[in-house]
């Protein structure tokens, strides 16, 4: 079977070839256009019997294959067995070359109509990209190689890698890095078919939205995964392969924000297109630094060769994209009239230059200890220090620029009347900052500040909200007219519940950096230890001994110290896969609204039922996980499909909505006007 | 045997989607293949409201005209923007060309947000952002409505009774509320 897995990767990789070829051809004659996506059609259904076959590999234990005797073993539950598939770089590519075959496949065919100018380009680009990942996974990553021998069992997966977040985690993230291929592939047509104008910007919003969700999605459930699993450094550890991921969202998030500012005033037009380049480019080069082990990572266990491959086509990239966009530059001059300084433009430009140069500092923090190792043949070590130390300025300039931004008004605002709507936001945050200073005694001005930002930022949202709702609940009821504001204008609310996201998930982060505790504490069954005003009472010890795995698994019940009240229990665990040398250890998290009481396992006694427990207080996280829900959340709203909104102005019905009745000048045919 | 009986079939159906554009309108309609398929207006029909881009536009204006506002994704397309009705703003929602370039709802976007006609001194000037300047644009409504009609003094705007023959403000003549109407 395996066989057919290699064929169909190399049938996959000349249709991909042939849609290259004909794509090109394609601008000219539209026939070449359709083979072209055929030939896409082709190539997915190639990489889809491909991965069909990879599954049935590991279902079968079929272990004369080297990635399946690599990455599992008897033992291995069903799910993990199925998730194996993307647990090494052969599956991952394989993935990510199906993902993306798929994802041409849908673009090809939802824009043949919408975009026939730019369909034959996209076609290519999107066509050579294929090309390039399915050439890498057929001829230097094959997943259906064989070994020459059949092994008794399999190497198994990685401790680590057997927890849920092995399900998702990795799939979510890749669809993300795929996701950025489509609107790559739309700035490279606008650029080579001169069609620079909005249109191609408006087409890719809804790409670049999703793909930036499910990225957000993908290093979230990351997050999540790294802090309920010892060993991968916490929610945020600034590991080079986190950092990577990191960097294509940044981007992202910048373009989101500044193509706005070329849809309504027509400009940033090279800085849009050039972000657009880069945040897949930094896909690309996320995945190398993966995959080359360049950098010292957590996630050094998808190692290989393809690097240099990797590294190779981001060089290919950058340079073409970099003469296009300078072949283009005449083109590319947006509107002459200046940018005023008080203006929500200005506040998006300074949005993107401070999410820019926070990128250039994780990109450089990043590759500093590389350069320095190829450069100096020293080892150096560029840490989380550096990172929370860098990131103290840019968060706390972007809350600030997140807090008045709802207010300013486009083009042109008046610094009397934008002061006018901030002063009670601003009062606000002072209020709340005055009190967390107090609270605090004053040592940790940084948290203080996130936390008075957070508050300013917070009342501007909530204002702007209650402002908007109430010109619509004077129509509908409440709940009728929050619907009518998020359908009216999904993009403005969707983004302001993604701000209000990204306030919690900040104020999330900055208090637990600065207020987490720890405390180690040995129990024996049924005996209570207190951990900073918690009851912890060592409820039970369990052991589960299997053919998969022994396990010892400590209970705690947790209750309010003092008051005696019942928080709920805790499961701690430390256990010993088969065919693994590392006892792994699983975290147990009670999450409160306050902090999470966040209990590892460390020591057991099995003889005299006593036990050791680190004992973490992790203030606020929960509202980084709330944060992240909301960012999720707002970016759905902000891209859902309401059928049936309210279609402005449809059918020249302007006065469909109050605010358009305001004629700028009297008309003779305003009937209350004579 | 069966792997490569498998292998074989995929090959087939590969080279099948590949070549399509040529074999397809041999199989289905016996060597018409004058004019691509997809863009027969028997497709345009098919497809009814979800096309409305500018690659179909022709057919659909002559077919099927009722899309050509939009298509059903609730994306605004080209005949939207260039003045099929909607003007005021793209069925997103959004201010469109033709809204600040004063095509009747320059004194704000369809976001509610000020524009620049609001901000170039039209009156609403400082109050007006986002949604909030409803209330500004009505109450500038109102005001001009009143200098219309001749109820204010032209000059400061004071407010005058029809029998007043100079502003109780500024002194300046106010003219007779018939001449107004006239």
């Amino acid at each position: 079977m395996a066989e057919l897995g290699t064929f169909s990767l190399l049938l996959a990789v000349a249709a991909a070839a042939w849609a290259v070829g004909a794509a090109a051809l394609g601008v000219r004659r539209e026939t070449f256009l359709r083979s072209a996506e055929g030939a896409l059609r082709g190539a997915l259904l190639s990489l889809t019997v491909a991965s069909v076959v990879l599954v049935a590999l590991f279902l079968t234990r079929d272990f004369s294959v080297r990635y399946v005797a690599e990455y599992s073993d008897l033992a291995l539950s069903t799910p993990y067995t199925v998730a194996a598939f993307w647990a090494g770089q052969d599956g991952s590519l394989l993935l990510w070359a199906w993902l993306l075959a798929g994802l041409a496949v849908h673009t090809a065919r939802r824009h043949r109509w919408r975009d026939p100018e730019l369909l034959p380009v996209v076609v290519l680009t999107l066509a050579a990209v294929l090309l390039v990942i399915t050439a890498l996974v057929a001829f230097t990553s094959n997943p259906f190689e064989r070994l020459g021998f059949v092994p008794d069992d399999g190497a198994g997966l990685n401790a680590m890698l057997q927890n849920w977040g092995q399900l998702y985690h990795p799939p979510a993230t890749f669809a993300g890095y795929v996701g950025f291929t489509v609107p790559f592939a739309f700035a490279v047509a606008a650029l080579v078919t001169g069609r620079l104008d909005d249109r191609w910007i408006r087409t890719v919003r809804v790409w670049m939205v999703v793909s930036w969700l499910l990225l957000t999605f993908g290093i979230l459930l990351g997050a999540r995964w790294a802090y309920t699993e010892l060993g991968w450094g916490g929610y945020w550890a600034w590991d080079p392969v986190e950092n990577a991921s990191l960097l294509p969202w940044l981007t992202a998030t910048a373009y989101l924000h500044s193509a706005v500012v070329q849809e309504r005033r027509g400009k940033l037009k090279v800085w849009n297109v050039s972000l657009v380049i880069a945040t897949f480019v930094l896909t690309i080069f996320a995945t190398f630094l993966v995959r080359s082990g360049v950098a010292s990572s957590v996630h050094a266990f998808a190692e290989s060769s393809a690097g240099m491959y990797l590294l190779g086509v981001v060089v290919a990239v950058v340079v073409a994209s970099a003469l296009l966009v300078v072949w283009r530059l005449p083109m590319l001059r947006g509107h002459r009239d200046p940018i005023a300084p008080v203006s929500r433009e200005a506040a998006f430009v300074l949005t993107n230059l401070l999410l820019v140069g926070f990128t250039l500092v994780v990109f450089w923090g990043t590759l500093y200890p590389v350069i320095m190792s190829v450069v100096r043949g020293t080892d150096v070590t560029v840490g989380a220090p550096f990172f929370d130390r860098m990131s103290v300025p840019f968060g706390l300039l972007l809350l600030a620029v997140l807090a008045v931004c709802p207010v300013v008004a486009w083009r042109r605002a008046s610094a009397r009347g934008l002061g006018r709507r901030v002063a009670v936001p601003f009062g606000v945050g002072l209020v709340v900052g005055a009190v967390a200073a107090v609270l605090d005694g004053g040592s940790n001005v940084v948290t203080v500040l996130v936390v008075s930002l957070s508050a300013f930022a917070l009342v501007t949202i909530a204002s702007a909200f209650w402002q908007a709702l109430r010109v619509h609940r004077s129509e509908r009821a409440t709940g009728v007219a929050v619907g009518h504001l998020f359908a009216r204008n999904p993009r403005r609310w969707g983004g302001a519940v993604v701000h209000l996201g990204i306030v919690l998930l900040i104020v999330g982060v900055a208090l637990d950096a600065t207020y987490r505790s720890d405390e180690r504490i040995t129990l024996t069954v049924d005996e209570t230890g207190t951990v900073g005003g918690y009851a912890l009472t060592f409820a039970s010890l369990d052991s589960e001994m299997s053919a998969n795995r022994a396990a010892l698994s400590a209970t705690l019940a947790v209750a309010r110290e003092g008051s005696g009240r019942p928080l709920g229990t805790i499961v701690t665990e430390r256990s010993l896969l088969a065919n693994q040398d590392q006892p792994r250890t699983s975290v147990g998290v009670r999450s409160l609204l306050r902090e999470d009481v966040y209990v590892i396992l460390e020591e057991v006694d099995v003889d005299s039922r006593t036990a050791s427990f680190n004992v973490f207080l992790h203030p606020g996280v929960l509202w980084l996980w709330v944060g992240g829900g909301l960012l999720m959340l707002g970016g759905v709203l902000a891209v859902w499909p309401y059928r049936g909104r309210p279609a402005v102005g449809a059918g020249g019905d302007a006065a469909a909505v109050p605010v358009l009745v305001a004629p700028a000048a009297p008309r003779s045919d305003d009937p209350e006007v004579p | 045997m069966a792997v490569g009986l498998a292998a074989a079939l995929l090959f087939v159906v590969v080279a099948v989607l590949v070549a399509w554009p040529w074999v397809g309108p041999l199989v289905r309609d016996g060597g018409d293949r004058h004019q691509p398929d997809a863009l027969r207006p028997r497709r345009v029909d098919e497809a009814g409201g979800r096309l409305g881009a500018e690659g179909a536009t022709a057919h659909l204006d002559e077919v099927a005209a009722r899309v050509s506002r939009g298509d059903r994704d609730g994306e605004a397309t080209g005949p939207v923007d260039a003045g099929s009705g909607v003007s005021g703003g793209d069925l997103d929602g959004e201010a469109t060309g033709p809204v600040d370039a004063g095509s009747g709802v320059s004194e704000g976007d369809l976001d509610g947000e000020a524009t620049g006609p609001v901000d170039g001194g039209s009156g609403v000037v400082g109050g007006v952002a986002d949604d909030g300047a409803v209330g500004d644009v009505e109450a500038l409504i109102a005001a001009r409505r009143a200098r219309m009609t001749g109820r204010v003094c032209p000059a400061c705007e004071q407010p005058r009774s029809p029998s007043d023959v100079v502003c109780s403000r500024c002194g300046a003549p106010l003219p007779r509320l018939e001449e107004v109407a006239r």
